[in-house]
């Protein structure tokens, strides 16, 4: 995964891009120039990071699993009630 | 797969024109503006009647791609966004040359890009991003399933972890189908906050499997500020359990509505 770079925004003003968030954008959305140019289109080789997660998968249970897991000791040193009810 | 255009068989042979977006036929590059590539071309302008185009010479035959690449993509067109209507092409778009740019991709498509870039005027895209504070959201989770809670406790009972795989993909499914829940609900609440500040809005695909929400939204320029204080007035509910960042103004990737994404 790729994480962004950033600063977090002091509130709600618009924050600097990340490179994650331009990998979202501008690989996935915008005008594509197949749909326009056929004779002329030149292809060219695009090589790059993917930073998405996919998600739902099993990977993702199990990454959740753990987290939870974890989760007992951060519950256990903030007082609160153990949320298992046991 | 590198596709060259060899057919010319001159110096020019690997040379191709990048397409960044369309633009009205007045504007001007900032001087000196380098494009995607190594080593960068100079950005210019290839015009056909009231639109224009903003290309920049590249070599072909090298795979494109690295961070700097996707940034001048984006800096230039998010750049052009603030000030003049835009319509962005997706990252890696390559034509033969400036030629063809006119010819083959502004002087048939005139009257459609004119309708919308004039949709666009004063208008551009934001992006609010929502990322749940795991440790808060999987606390919500279990206080409110039973069956995970469960599931928890009897994975802390066995206490090896590797010997219980199938019940820890089970509960994380269980909380991934909770994620799931939550986030659909929090974004019909973002989506009720920015209604009325923004002309339209589009729900991404989550990209991260903490994403809480993820829309991308068209709004006037002069009304920024107006949707940033939407974006604030979710704070008290969502103040630790979920960071919230607004990004923009950006060229309307999500809002380019031509042929192309009706397709």
């Amino acid at each position: 995964m790729t994480v962004a770079t950033q600063q977090p925004a002091g509130g709600a003003q618009p924050s600097p891009t990340g490179l994650a968030d331009v990998i979202d954008t501008i690989l996935d959305k915008g005008l594509v120039i197949d749909a326009y140019v056929r004779v002329s289109l030149v292809g060219i080789e695009i090589v790059t990071i993917d930073a998405r997660i996919v998600i739902a998968s099993v990977d993702t249970y199990l990454r959740f699993a753990e987290a939870v897991n974890r989760l007992d000791i951060f519950q256990d040193k903030a007082g609160l009630t153990d949320l298992a009810g046991s | 797969m590198p596709v060259a255009e060899r057919s010319e068989g001159s110096a020019g042979a690997h040379r191709g024109c990048y397409v960044y977006g369309v633009v009205p036929h007045d504007v001007e590059p900032v001087p000196g503006a380098t494009g995607v590539g190594d080593p960068a071309g100079q950005v210019q302008v290839v015009r056909h009647g009231e639109i224009a185009a903003l290309v920049s010479e590249i070599n072909v035959t090298r795979p494109l791609g690295r961070p700097e690449d996707l940034r001048a993509h984006q800096q230039l067109l998010d750049g052009a966004a603030a000030a003049v209507p835009v319509l962005p092409f997706r990252f890696g778009a390559v034509v033969t040359n400036a030629q063809a740019v006119a010819e083959e991709l502004l002087a048939p498509q005139h009257e459609e890009f004119v309708a919308a870039l004039e949709q666009l005027h004063g208008r551009a895209e934001y992006v609010i991003k929502g990322r749940y504070i795991e440790q808060t959201v999987l606390g919500e989770i279990l206080a409110e399933s039973p069956q995970a809670a469960r599931l928890r406790e009897s994975l802390r009972q066995i206490g090896n972890p590797d010997a219980s795989r199938t019940q820890c993909i089970q509960l994380g499914e269980l909380i991934n189908q909770a994620v799931s829940a939550k986030r659909v609900a929090d974004t019909r609440t973002l989506g009720e906050v920015l209604a009325g500040h923004v002309v339209a809005s589009r729900v991404r695909e989550p990209t991260h499997e903490m994403d809480a929400a993820y829309v991308a939204v068209l709004a006037e320029l002069a009304h920024q500020e107006e949707l940033e204080n939407a974006v604030s007035r979710l704070t008290p509910d969502w103040q630790g359990r979920i960071t919230v960042r607004l990004l923009g103004p950006m060229a309307p990737y999500d809002f380019a509505l031509t042929r192309a994404l009706e397709n």
